[in-house]
This record gives C-alpha cells, structure tokens and sequence, in this order.
C-alpha cells in the first residue's frame, strides 16, 4: 500500500483531531496544569510534598489530594462553607474574597501555613500572613501542634466573621488570642465554633438559648431564626458572659 | 517519467500548525495579562502542546504515577498521539507538524538561495554522522536531570519556547541565545536543532527502524540519479538501499516519486514489498 502527501495529510489531522476530541470526552484532556507541589529534596521530610510550593492557582481538591486534607476541614477553615462546591475554590480565591488587610494578607500563604501545621510540615509563613480562628480551631483538633506552632498561630489569628463584605462595616480585626479576649464582639454572625474557641463552653451556651447547641459552624442568627427564636433576645445574654470571662 | 507538478500539500499542514501554535501562544500571553482573548481558541501555554513534556515526565509517572511540575495531561495525551502517528507513519511530527522544525526550514530557504548545492554540505560526513547521535545525549541529559530534579531543567533553555514567547519578557537569556545560534546554523545547515540537538526528534527517530510505511526504493526501476539523496534535508543516503531505517528520516517525503524522485512508482513511502518490475 503506497502513501501520497494527499493521503497523510488528512490522516495527522485526523490523529490529533480524534486523539484530542476522544480524551475530551473521556475527561482526560487538561491544558491546565497538574496541580501537585514539588516535593522536599532532602532531610527529615524528603519525599513529601512541600505546602511552600502551594500555588494560587491551586484548588481545594488539588491540595486536598496532594497533603490528603478533607475538602470541608479547608472549606470550613477558611469560611467557605456556604460555597455550593468547595472543590472548586481556589487558593487565590481567599486574596479575592477578603483582599489585603491592614494588619496583613489572607490568601494563598495563610492556606500553605494551615496545610503544614495540618501535616506536621516545616514551613516559614511570609511576615504579613493572617490564618483565620476557625483554621486554628481545626488545627488545635487535629494537628499535633507545638508551643512554638501555637504563639506563631496565636499571633495571626484573625476572626472571619469580622470581614464578610457584609459585616464590615468598620476596620477588620486582626486579633491574637490575647487580643480577642479584649475584642471579642458577639454578631449575627458569630458562629458557635468561635464562642467555643473564645472560652464558653457547650453547656453555657444550651443555658442560655435553653436549647441543644447548633453545628459549630453555625451562625448564632440562623440558629435562632432556625429556631423559631429572636437572636436579640440572647445577645444581651451572651455578651454578659463574654464580659465576664473577659475580666 | 516527467517533471513533477509542485506539491504544497506538506507546507500547507505546516503553516496551519505553526499559525495554530503562534496563536494559541499569543492567546496565553493576553490571558495571562487578563485582556479578553480570542474567542473559541485554547490560550494553553506552550509547554500544555508540547509532547515531549509527556517524554520528560514517563519516569516519574510510572515511578509515582505523577506528573512533574509543570507537565500538563495534554502533553502526556499529545505525546501519545504523536507515538502511534510515528508508529505508523515515522516522524511524520517532525516533518509536518513540528513549527520549530518548519520555522527551521523557512528560514534554511535563505541559506539555500545564497550556498545553493553547497548548502547544507558544509559538515563533513564523517563527523556529522557522529554528531548526529548528540541529540540522544541531550534526550538522556534532560530525562536523567527531570527525574532526579521533578523540574523541567530544560524550559530556560527551550528555543521552541522563546520563540513563541519573546514577546512574554519571560524568556531565559540563555534561551535567546540558543535560538539565534540555531537560526544563523539554518543558514547552513538545514533543520540543524532537528538534526544534533532535539530530544523529542530522537525519540521519534527510533521509531524509524520499525515504523510501518517506510520510505522503500525499487531498486530495479531506479536510475541511480541521486535525485532522492540530493533533495534529503536530512543528508540521508537514500539511494544507496532498499527501505530507509535511518533515525534521522522525517517522513517529509521529499525523496519520493511524487517529489524529487523522476522515475514513478520508484521512491515510495509505502508499507510491504515493493515490487520488482521484471
Ligand atoms: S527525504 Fe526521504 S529519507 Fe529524507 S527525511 Fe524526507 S522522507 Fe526521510
């Protein structure tokens, strides 16, 4: 069987055309990068995937399956619960969503220090780097956290609920542990998680509502409304009890 | 016999192809600065369309089952493709579709209008043989460095990449430089980086000795003219056997009865026995 110049043209078009257009369908083709972060090149952790090699670019999923963190444990640290499909969220995003702060950044080095105090990784965070109160909450749940880890955290920790677009009526507030105690304000948007970290225990919080307590993530408004009950009718409430675990 | 009508079937898949990549490129470059793009066109960077990043990268896929940083799936599916094209066909990439290889060739038209018959003879055979296999030695480099590094230890050295991204700012000198070498080199020898330098082009080169058409000469209608030898651009001696199995063959076609060859059905890119005229 002989070839001419008429024959193999169509014949390397139609390899690529049916090459491309078949791995298309099959999901398969990606001109987007894969997202996997360079490895350690040597010492205690050489092999495993270093969280500084994070990119913006880089998806809840595609950190999820690099450093096998769940999807909800970075959706709920950074505030991006109410997202449809967290999967999908972006490190940049966080820059997007919350922007620089006077008091620094909350974007892709906040999700790389969350990543490696998760994993027990070495990881220097940039100067300015913010992590949110609920990504120390998880981190103090489930990642062995050194003194050391815990004042760097104490130091950056920055509540969420005090830069929703919505609720930022004022300056954000960067707040370290110490600070929070001084600052700590109860909104509609203050979630259970963040009167647990603030100190309040469970009990204390069912007394006053004189109900079972929410899911942590739980805004204490929805939770009223939820409820049938008016929030403003327990703020009062809560703020005595913040104010007195204040002094 | 008889004088050949022109055939721009081959130069025309090559302009679609460097056109479609210049495109693409321009593309990535808009999006990557946020401009609006061109609409229904892939503004995939290059190392997304290239399918020696799939080469770089079987190492640590098998090893792992991952791709190293900055090897994009496309590249590993492109890569594919372009081994069963070379299966079947040879280096048809290298000779139709490759725009670094055209862009070579383009700009050898020069150095043919200037050297004419002297024109891409000026390495003595001898040494050029040998020099010939440099490009394994730059394909087992890069794949050894890749491997051990989980880097594309290549990309600032890449004249492909430069020259669809000097306009970027994000070209390594390095970079630059090579690319000017290669192209005063085009001047004198033609498809010189294909020739000495090119890693993917050595790995398809091999496919050369099991491909299924191959280049095959009738060796008793030819005329021995040397007509197929002279109009190789890969100096290959096409008139001294019967089936071309040499690595540096690009299935270009240019030695055949449908281009230089004078006598037909003579110099065929076919597969099975040629026949033997009585
Ligand atoms: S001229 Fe013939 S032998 Fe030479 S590269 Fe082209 S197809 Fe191969």
């Amino acid at each position: 069987m002989k070839l001419k110049s008429k024959h193999i043209a169509p014949m390397v078009l139609a390899f690529f055309i049916i090459g491309i257009a078949g791995t298309m369908l099959l999901n398969l083709w990606s001109t987007e990068l894969g997202k996997v972060p360079a490895q350690y090149q040597s010492g205690e952790f050489e092999g495993e995937y270093d969280p500084s090699d994070i990119r913006g670019s880089y998806t809840f999923e595609d950190i999820s399956k690099a450093f096998e963190i769940p999807v909800e444990d970075l959706a709920k640290a950074f505030g991006f619960t109410d997202t449809p499909d967290p999967n999908i969220i972006k490190a940049k995003d966080l820059e997007e969503t919350y922007g620089s702060l006077e008091q620094g950044e909350l974007g892709t080095d906040s999700i790389r220090l969350f990543v490696a105090f998760y994993k027990g990784l070495p990881f220097m965070a940039e100067e300015k780097t913010l992590i949110p109160r609920l990504a120390v909450s998880i981190l103090k749940e489930k990642a062995n956290l050194t003194e050391e880890q815990k004042t760097i955290l104490k130091e950056r920790t920055i509540s969420l609920s005090e830069l929703r677009p919505s609720e930022t009526e004022g300056e954000a507030q960067v707040a370290t542990e110490h600070e929070t105690t001084e600052e700590f304000v109860i909104k509609g948007n203050t979630t259970f998680q963040e009167l647990l970290d603030f100190g309040i225990t469970q009990e204390e919080i069912e007394k006053i509502f004189g109900m079972p307590m929410g899911k942590p993530g739980e805004a204490l408004r929805d939770y009223a409304t939820n409820n049938g009950v008016e929030f403003s009718e327990f703020k009062a409430a809560l703020e005595a009890l913040v104010a007195s675990k204040k002094q | 016999m008889g004088k050949k009508k022109s055939d721009y079937t081959r130069l025309y898949v090559q302009i679609f192809f460097f056109a479609l990549i210049a495109v693409i490129s321009i593309n990535h470059t808009l999006a990557e600065q946020g401009k609006s793009t061109i609409p229904f066109l892939s503004s995939a960077s290059l190392h997304a369309l290239c399918p020696f990043g799939g080469v770089v990268t079987i190492y640590e896929y098998f090893v792992s089952g991952r791709f190293i940083k900055k090897i994009h799936e496309s590249s590993w599916i492109l890569m594919w493709i372009t081994f069963a094209l070379t299966l079947v066909f040879g280096p048809v990439f290298c000779g139709w579709v490759c725009p670094f290889g055209a862009f070579q060739e383009w700009f050898g038209k020069i150095g043919k209008k200037i050297f004419r018959k002297r024109y891409n003879h000026f390495i003595p055979y001898g040494l050029d043989r040998w020099l010939r296999y440099l490009r394994y030695i730059v394909l087992v480099w890069i794949v050894y460095v890749t491997a051990i590094t989980g880097k594309i230890v290549f990309a600032d050295y890449d004249p492909y990449f430069v020259l669809f991204n000097f306009w970027t700012g994000e070209v390594a000198l390095i970079g630059v430089i090579l690319l000017l070498v290669i192209i005063s080199m085009s001047l004198f020898v033609e498809r010189a980086f294909c020739k000495y330098g090119c890693p993917l082009g050595a790995v398809l080169g091999i496919f050369n000795f099991f491909r299924i058409f191959s280049i095959k000469r009738n060796t008793t209608t030819c005329i021995d003219c040397g007509a197929c030898t002279r109009n190789c651009p890969m100096n290959i001696h096409v008139d001294t056997g019967g089936t071309v199995r040499n690595h540096q063959c690009i299935t270009c076609m240019q030695c055949t009865s449908e281009h230089a060859c004078p006598v037909d059905d003579t110099v065929e890119l076919m597969t099975g026995r040629m026949e033997v005229a009585k």
